[in-house]
């Protein structure tokens, strides 16, 4: 099929593009926000939210990590396998998020194109212009849109003005127009309608319906995830506006690329009426010569049109290479999309097992994305500029695809959290910058691979092209799956070196990368390859890095483990770089640094090294096996594909900034003839990769010698607490007699001894008692109005305060975790006394503990509760208290008054849990040690 | 005369001449003319948004009755405008210097309308007449006519205006 003479549109524009990426990029987006809303949910809901920090704080303190905060602490294995089982709980929230956010989505696309054809029934049944059905009737059949496929016609008089198309997604389209069209008897009429035809025939209904119920689903699926929190009194307003800002901002950038997108179905509709009835009638009914100039404001809010301005369609129309595939803004949204997929991606994986292999859910989200979403855009985009004899200029898609998904992660919509969470931005700029980095990356390599389906030009079949598609796909997730561990490694959270000598080189995705040099292979005419050139020059540099390999190798032999794992390290540095210095040649030549010949070269001389020195292993008598062949040649082949995806970024943004030959139509595959320019200085190369080789095999390994990173120790108890019966009983000089002011804040101090590590000192306060010696006269029995009062109060304590000879108190609390949901504080006081401690202190503390049923002080209510004492000193006594909060969130939690006397010493402990039960065992313990360091005046008994 | 009235009365009048002008240039559109006018006169039915957000042209297409209600419309209230700063600009100077109003007259600049609105609308000076047409033609080509259906919509509708329907 051609077009008139009139048109400037190729016949291959009348294809209909495909759009799977395009409902690809919408599911992707939606199950994102989806999933963040599941998130947030969880967070804004505090039952859930609290039962989290809890498990998260138990953790920590179990494993002595993280306590105050900071980046380092999620990352430890120990704590991932702690609080995998509260992770999953909310990974499945995460994933109902995401599935309700989509089953929506589903309802508006079916619901939204039913409305349209609901509020047009009313002119279905109308014959107005009986001639336009006729008309319409025979353009349809031109076009070959009858049948099943051929839209229904429907003139609708005012206040329809705009013609439109709509329909279900598998029904018949029905083509709308209004009466002022359907009675035009000039060309507009078949103008417009070849246009809507032009959207029947690329299936845009079905699209259309897709993207307008965007702005409808993440809105209301945002704002229903903060509702908890939204109804909530006393909600943080910073942290609630921050979430609102971001969910905002997301939600009008979806809104923007939705409106782009369908902009860009607009000008292919134009583009395909023009070729078949012509530009000129397309042209006149866009009145572009009429349009009044755009404002300020009119340039602002056309971002979010659906239909680009009447002017831009027309200088589109007249631009044969004009094409909206693979532009900036394109590579902007698959950016964007691709980027919070990635991270919401990596919040699912992370929480549904932590532990296991989660690093690469978000290297295959965002690989996938950024390959099929890019490269078959990037390919038309080529196309188009060969076509026209233009150089596409890469660097602005290349760098929209960073940006966008730098937003993307900047953006995805973060929990209302209820709790106090450390700041982490410092994580989160270093993860968005080589997030930036890795999708810079993948998005050259779109393009690299983009050039090449391109070059084939229409030679290639649908088939090939998919598997290019999906070559470029598989080199993205390659490259994206290391950013994670990248990330963490930056962080502090392991060695970096250690990581990529030993972690990288055994992890499978890597190899993934091999795809581009096959496709680099599939793209080159074989015919057109010279091979001789290709491959000897490549060749002669990898003879000079074995040489150097194996003279390492036969000057330092491995005697010991440490002398082994650096000789490999050696030769795996000396392979990297015989690639890296074949790559920098073509770099030197800048349309060679990008063409796949230069890589292909590099990883042969990677190879051919890695392959000598493990010749000259196996003839030394070394074992050899799949890890020592992965060690001398997986390694430096896994190096250097990123080294080459990372050059080849580069040069794609450099080569832009240059001037250069302009590409001719017809013109033979651009790798060939760079390789053949390449070849013109070969000796440069060659002695390049003989210095490097040299300065590698004799100076070291650059950055150091590495040795293997051993795994961390996991904890799977909390840590060993001192025994209280081994540590050190009351010195004999002191026994049966008062204690000193000195002695008693000794004593006291002792708790320290048993306390984990996540308890910290608070302060120690000594006094020395009143002067006087008189003996304690028993406290009064309280009144029933005064009894809780005296409770409260320990008037029955305070009744022995004139016999008092010093008091010391030693104070405790737990470490701010990272959740601080849950708190608990200690109070150790130890008190001594003129006269020993008569039994009737602890009977008129029961007599205050059961006279008070609850009382309330400072908003907070008490209720005490008597509990059994254990087992210690001359008598113990203890009483519970229950405290509650009231108020939107609750707070609940214990103290528990525990007192022992002793001789002439009393000890009365305080146990405050706020939030978290009672640690009996430390309070026990606790009391232990203190009690053991009091002189005894009689044998030990026990008694309530 | 109340406002109303003479409303009512600018409205019968546009109402007339674009029905002439439809009458001209676009005899098909007569099926749907009163349909048109009822939404026109409406505020509450001007404001229900069309459908046609789905795969669009993006261009609006408006009939011909309905460009010649709007322009011939706002034809009208630029010339009442253009009078009623006129009418403000004597009664300013006639407070300043004192002087006696003049007797009525035709209603040249249309500032004064007569007691009897019909009389006053349908009895439009010459001058009034081609201002009312330059206007009238000048919207028309605003909303999207060419110039020369611009024109001819101009004639018919104030044609009727001055002669009367037929």
């Amino acid at each position: 099929m051609s077009g008139p003479p009139d048109s400037p549109v190729p016949a291959t524009a009348l294809r209909p593009a495909s759009l799977i990426w395009l409902y690809g990029l919408i599911v992707a987006l939606v199950a994102s926000v989806g999933a963040a809303a599941g998130s947030i949910f969880f967070d804004s809901h505090w039952p859930l939210a609290l039962s989290y920090g809890r498990a998260v704080t138990a953790c920590e303190r179990a494993l002595g990590i993280a306590v105050g905060g900071g980046s380092a602490g999620p990352v430890d294995l120990g704590f991932l396998r702690c609080v995998a089982d509260t992770q999953r709980g909310r990974a499945w929230v995460m994933t109902a998020g995401a599935a309700a956010v989509l089953l929506g989505f589903a309802a508006v696309v079916a619901v939204v194109p039913r409305w349209d054809r609901w509020r047009v029934r009313r002119y279905a049944g109308r014959l107005l212009a009986p001639a336009a059905y006729d008309r319409f009737a025979a353009l349809c059949a031109a076009r070959g849109l009858t049948g099943r496929r051929g839209p229904v016609l429907v003139v609708a008089p005012p206040p329809v003005r705009q013609p439109f198309t709509t329909g279900t997604v598998r029904g018949r389209p029905v083509v709308v127009l209004p009466l002022a069209v359907a009675l035009d008897r000039s060309r507009r009429f078949d103008a417009v309608v070849h246009h809507e035809l032009a959207h029947v025939a690329a299936r845009d209904v079905a699209w259309v319906a897709v993207a307008r119920g965007l702005a409808w689903v993440l809105v209301p699926a945002l704002l229903a995830a903060n509702a908890p929190t939204l109804w909530t009194p006393g909600a943080d307003l910073l942290i609630l506006g921050e979430s609102t800002g971001r969910a905002a901002v997301l939600a009008l950038l979806a809104a923007c690329l939705a409106a782009a997108l369908l902009r860009m179905r607009e000008r292919h509709a134009d583009r395909v009426a023009a070729a078949w009835a012509g530009a000129a009638p397309l042209v006149a009914a866009l009145g572009a010569d009429r349009t009044s100039p755009v404002g300020r404001w009119g340039r602002l809010t056309s971002v979010l049109a659906r239909h680009p301005r009447p002017a831009q369609r027309v200088a589109s129309l007249r631009r044969a290479e004009a094409t909206s595939d693979g532009t900036a803004g394109q590579a902007g949204a698959v950016g964007l999309v691709a980027g919070l997929s990635m991270v919401l991606g990596h919040q699912l994986a992370q929480q549904f097992d932590a532990t296991g292999e989660m690093w690469v859910a978000p290297g295959v989200v965002g690989g996938v994305l950024l390959g099929l979403g890019l490269t078959p855009g990037f390919a038309r985009h080529a196309r188009s500029a060969r076509r026209g004899g233009a150089a596409a200029r890469w660097w602005r898609p290349v760098l929209a695809a960073a940006a966008g998904a730098a937003g993307g992660r900047l953006l995805a919509p973060t929990a209302v959290v209820g709790l106090p969470v450390p700041p982490s931005s410092d994580y989160g700029l270093v993860a968005t910058v080589v997030g930036a980095v890795a999708v810079a990356a993948a998005a050259a390599t779109c393009v690299v691979v983009a050039r090449l389906v391109a070059a084939r030009g229409t030679r290639s079949g649908p088939r090939w092209r998919a598997a290019m598609y999906a070559a470029a796909a598989a080199v993205a997730v390659a490259l994206l799956w290391p950013v994670p561990p990248v990330v963490v490694s930056l962080n502090g959270g392991s060695s970096l070196r250690g990581w990529w000598v030993y972690a990288l080189p055994a992890a499978p995705w890597p190899y993934l990368a091999a795809a581009l040099p096959v496709a680099a292979v599939l793209a080159v005419r074989v015919r057109a390859f010279r091979w001789q050139a290709a491959v000897w020059t490549p060749a002669a540099v990898t003879a000079v890095g074995a040489a150097a390999a194996l003279l390492y190798l036969w000057t330092h032999p491995p005697r010991t483990l440490d002398g082994t794992l650096r000789s490999l390290q050696v030769v795996q540095s000396v392979a990297l770089t015989v690639g890296g210095v074949i790559v920098a040649a073509g770099l030197r030549r800048r349309s060679a640094a990008t063409s796949p010949s230069a890589v292909l070269g590099g990883a042969l001389a990677v190879l051919g090294t890695g392959l000598a020195a493990l010749a000259y292993w196996a003839a030394a008598g070394f074992a050899v096996g799949p890890v020592t062949v992965r060690t001398f040649v997986g390694a430096p082949l896994v190096w250097f594909g990123y080294l080459a995806a990372a050059v080849t970024a580069l040069a794609v943004l450099a080569e832009d900034a240059t001037p250069r030959r302009t590409a001719q139509p017809g013109a033979g595959p651009a790798p060939v003839g760079a390789v053949r320019a390449w070849l013109r200085a070969p000796a440069a190369p060659i002695g390049a990769a003989a210095l490097a080789c040299a300065a590698v095999t004799v100076l070291g390994v650059p950055g150091g010698y590495t040795a293997p990173v051993t795994a961390p120790t996991v904890r799977s108890g909390p840590p060993t607490r001192p025994d209280p019966t081994a540590l050190a009983s009351p010195t004999p000089a002191t026994a049966g007699r008062p204690l000193g002011p000195a002695e008693v804040a000794q004593v006291a101090a002792l708790t320290a001894d048993v306390l984990p590590r996540y308890w910290q000192p608070h302060a120690t306060r000594t006094r020395p008692g009143p002067p006087s010696r008189a003996t304690p006269a028993l406290p009064e029995p309280p009144s029933r109005a005064g009894r809780c009062a005296a409770f409260a109060e320990d008037r029955a304590l305070h009744a022995w305060d004139p016999s008092q000879r010093a008091t010391a108190t030693a104070s405790y609390e737990t470490r701010p975790a990272t959740m601080n949901v849950s708190r608990s504080l200690l109070f150790v006081t130890v008190s001594t006394y003129a006269h020993p401690v008569a039994p009737s202190l602890f009977t008129a503390a029961e007599a205050d503990r059961a006279a008070c049923p609850s009382y309330e002080l400072s908003g907070i209510r008490f209720t005490p509760r008597p509990a059994a004492a254990p087992t210690l000193g001359d008598q113990a006594w203890r009483a519970d208290v229950a405290t509650l909060i009231n108020g939107p969130r609750p707070i609940s939690g214990t103290m528990t008054h525990l007192m022992v006397r002793r001789g002439h010493h009393l000890v009365k402990i305080t146990f405050t849990a706020i939030m978290e039960p009672v640690d009996e065992t430390l309070l026990h313990q606790a009391t232990a040690r203190v009690v053991a360091a009091l002189p005894a005046a009689r044998p030990i008994r026990s008694q309530r | 005369m109340s406002g109303t009235d003479f409303e009512a009365a600018r409205v019968a009048l546009v109402v007339a001449g674009a029905r002439r002008a439809v009458q001209v240039l676009a005899p098909d559109e007569a099926e749907v003319f009163d349909e048109v006018v009822d939404r026109w006169r409406s505020p509450a039915r001007r404001r229900v948004v069309a459908p046609g957000r789905a795969v669009g042209f993006g261009i609006d297409a408006l009939l011909v009755g309905e460009i010649a209600l709007q322009a011939l419309s706002a034809g009208f209230a630029e010339v009442l405008a253009v009078g009623t700063v006129a009418g403000g600009r004597r009664w300013w100077r006639r407070r300043r210097t004192g002087a006696a109003p003049p007797p009525p007259e035709d209603g040249a600049d249309g500032s004064t309308p007569p007691e009897d609105p019909d009389r006053q609308l349908s009895t439009l000076s010459p001058a009034v007449l081609a201002r009312l047409r330059e206007a009238t033609a000048r919207h028309a080509v605003t909303l999207g006519l060419p110039p020369d259906r611009a024109a001819l919509l101009a004639d018919a509708a104030v044609g009727a205006l001055h002669c009367g329907p037929e």
